[in-house]
């Protein structure tokens, strides 16, 4: 008779703790659906989620592909937050850095400050700032972007500074925190003990300056420090926010500038800030033109956390560039609140690898209101 | 004045409409082919299968059914011959070898199902195979408290959809309604009562209907495991048993080892009952269920009615129940017709 020891299962039943983020799974496949990689690529979220119920452990690839945009947890009926389910996955295993964007400069960057600096970034712009004040301001890593990516169309410095043109515009001055990056990618790429290690050092900052109101341009910070912090009596405010809350004082030149929104992720369905950027860019007098897939199912900008570049991400960019392109033409302004997405979508737009015709500007939010409004009121 | 009712059958929904007729006065012969009433329902009503409706319905529609002054209770009685099939009807009843004659004003034929005979599948191995049991076995064994589960058990596969919605073995072209809330109820039972033992069901569809959709979400929050695919066979191993099957999600041939093979069957109609149906003029749909007229509850003869899993298809309780209470009703108002005339 048989042994059933030697009839080889595929089923290994295990009772990992990660698997209680997608037990409710029951396959129906509409992550798979609206997953913005399985229409460049066979990623498959759902077949993801089968295999590893069925004890099968996940791939490299797996785990690096996926863009954690949470489309399919915004949309899936049991509520599977299958990011979540990645990063924790991410957490178990060491990542094969080799097909990282960049040569995974930017997370060794991350560790590097985490590790062997021991002071935060520091910032320089022109404007006026109080070291006093109940507000400060963090730019992100705006200078890192500028030393490594090279882009020669695009200063990220400037992101800063327009958002201190933007501050002094609405008579603030801010206090300038000189944080550490604030781990945003550490936590996405499963290091959480990296990103203890920075949230730690960067909360004590935070609390020394005293502040009340914590302001940042980049839709990953908003979430970083909102969500991951949870710093009780600190307000996080996105530039976005800002912008909109002192609305009145700014005033805008007449222009016939035409504009489109790019939800980023981390912004929009992260952290459901959907009205802000939309108020303020109508507030220009711009004329703002909705992208097809908006609001909570906008599409990713095609990177995360540096993890890949490669093909289906140039695709997926491609795409959003030539969804702008449809809404506002060759002429009008793409502009994001987050400096990932400006960032990558800006690299594509210059290096036009794959070869494209597209000619629109992609803009930072800040940068974008900034160029439009008028000097001081 | 056309008072009184023959209803053939003795489960849930012949208990109700019985219950709905006596309250009203109108004196019911229960004709009951089984040699107690209730014997399919219980099965869904204690044990670890009471999720079907209300615990202890069956109980409470038992209570005082016996001694009721209306009621002509016949158990282990059969419906030999009609002599008129139209109204007053009138039947040949034979009870234990003895037989009589019995006018009735008006019909109600609840005989539901049967429960598929799992031999006929040879390739699961029922009967000769060890470990290898219905949910209704492992039902009664848990309402007998002789669980046939121990510390050596790691692993009890449900298989679903036996007998059912198959056209082969002589099982029932359509789906039993049943069987994917009780196995799932079943096998979340045993999930919390063992944690340690793994437990997976192998399914085509799951149709968790009516509100049993959260026994599924619990089930699957619980661990139990859930795989895509009919099984083929089964097999004793040395130690245990062995599925074979394919994981229609991952498109991959498969087996699984297992201490206890559960068989969720599904019912057919009862094997003598559709000869009886034929001869009282009513008509049957292709699976061989009594039809259903345009109105719900009406039989094609006039004056006779039919419901619960006799009529259309297997069903659940609640919706036995709801059946048993109509065709009392339309019983009823076929009596007053016929009493005005």
């Amino acid at each position: 008779m048989i042994k059933s020891d030697t009839i080889p299962t595929k089923v290994e039943i295990s009772s990992n703790t990660t698997l209680s983020i997608i037990r409710d799974c029951f396959q129906c496949g509409l992550c798979t659906s609206i997953c913005p990689l399985r229409k460049v690529s066979k990623y498959n979220p759902r077949g993801i989620i089968h295999s590893s119920l069925l004890g099968h452990s996940l791939g490299n690839d797996d785990l690096t592909t996926c863009l954690t945009c949470s489309q399919c947890f915004e949309e899936c009926p049991q509520e599977i937050d299958f990011p979540a389910f990645i990063r924790e996955s991410r957490s178990k295993i060491v990542l094969n850095e080799e097909n990282f964007a960049h040569n995974n400069i930017f997370n060794l960057l991350q560790i590097f400050m985490a590790e062997m600096t021991e002071s935060g970034m520091k910032f320089s712009f022109e404007g006026e700032i109080n070291s006093e004040s109940s507000i400060a301001y963090f730019p992100g890593c705006v200078d890192l972007f500028d030393q490594f990516l090279n882009l020669k169309t695009v200063k990220f410095h400037q992101i800063g500074q327009s958002a201190m043109n933007l501050i002094n515009k609405v008579g603030i001055k801010p206090n300038l925190l000189s944080l550490k990056c604030c781990g945003h990618d550490a936590y996405w790429t499963g290091d959480t003990e990296l990103f203890e290690k920075i949230r730690k050092y960067n909360e004590q900052i935070i609390r020394k300056a005293g502040i009340s109101t914590l302001l940042v341009s980049c839709a990953e910070c908003y979430y970083t420090f909102e969500e991951l912090y949870k710093l009780e009596g600190i307000k996080i405010q996105h530039i976005s926010q800002f912008i909109d809350q002192h609305q009145s004082k700014l005033e805008f030149k007449e222009n016939l500038t035409k504009v489109t929104y790019h939800d980023p992720c981390r912004l929009g369905r992260f952290m459901k800030e959907y009205e802000s950027s939309r108020n303020v860019l109508k507030n220009t007098g711009a004329s703002l033109i909705e992208l097809a897939n908006n609001r909570k199912n906008a599409i990713c900008c095609g990177v995360s956390s540096w993890l890949r570049c490669d093909d289906q991400s140039r695709a997926i960019m491609l795409r959003k560039l030539e969804e702008a392109t449809q809404a506002v033409g060759n002429d009008g302004n793409l502009v994001v609140g987050c400096n990932k997405c400006y960032a990558h979508l800006n690299c594509v737009l210059e290096d036009k690898k794959p070869q494209h015709e597209y000619q629109l500007k992609v803009k930072e939010l800040g940068i974008f209101v900034d160029e439009l409004s008028n000097k001081n009121n | 004045m056309a008072n009184n009712c023959l209803i053939i059958g003795g489960e849930i929904a012949a208990l109700r409409a019985t219950k709905d007729l006596i309250a009203y006065g109108i004196s019911v012969t229960l004709v009951n082919p089984s040699n107690e009433l209730g014997k399919i329902s219980k099965m869904f009503q204690s044990g670890i299968s009471d999720f079907a409706f209300k615990k202890n319905v069956l109980r409470s529609h038992l209570e005082g059914l016996e001694s009721n002054i209306n009621l002509n209770l016949m158990n282990n009685a059969q419906i030999t011959k009609i002599i008129k099939n139209q109204y007053p009807f009138e039947v040949e009843i034979t009870q234990n070898g003895t037989t009589q004659n019995h006018v009735a004003d008006t019909i109600i034929i609840a005989t539901g199902f049967e429960v598929f005979n799992a031999e006929k599948i040879e390739e699961y191995g029922y009967r000769y195979l060890e470990g290898v049991l219905t949910i209704f076995d492992l039902e009664m064994a848990f309402q007998q408290q002789k669980i046939p589960i121990n510390e050596k058990t790691k692993r009890i596969i449900f298989v679903l959809c036996v007998g059912s919605r198959t056209l082969k073995d002589g099982g029932n072209p359509d789906c039993s309604t049943y069987c994917c809330s009780y196995s799932i109820n079943q096998a979340l039972r045993i999930k919390k009562e063992f944690p340690s033992i793994d437990v997976v069901l192998m399914y085509m569809d799951i149709r968790t209907v009516a509100s049993h959709e959260y026994l599924y979400n619990e089930a699957r929050k619980s661990g139990v495991l859930f795989i895509r695919g009919r099984v083929s066979s089964i097999e004793r191993a040395e130690d245990n048993l062995i599925t074979f099957y394919e994981d229609t999600l991952a498109d991959s041939q498969d087996v699984l080892p297992a201490d206890l093979v559960i068989l969720a069957v599904g019912g057919v109609p009862l094997s003598d009952y559709d000869e009886i149906a034929m001869n009282f003029g009513v008509q049957l749909t292709p699976n061989r269920f009594v039809k259903i007229t345009d109105k719900p509850v009406y039989t094609s003869t006039p004056g006779i009615f039919a419901c619960g899993s006799a009529c259309d298809g297997v069903k659940n309780v609640p919706q036995c129940l709801s059946e048993g209470g109509a065709a009392a009703m339309a019983a009823i108002q076929f009596l007053a017709e016929k009493t005005e005339k």
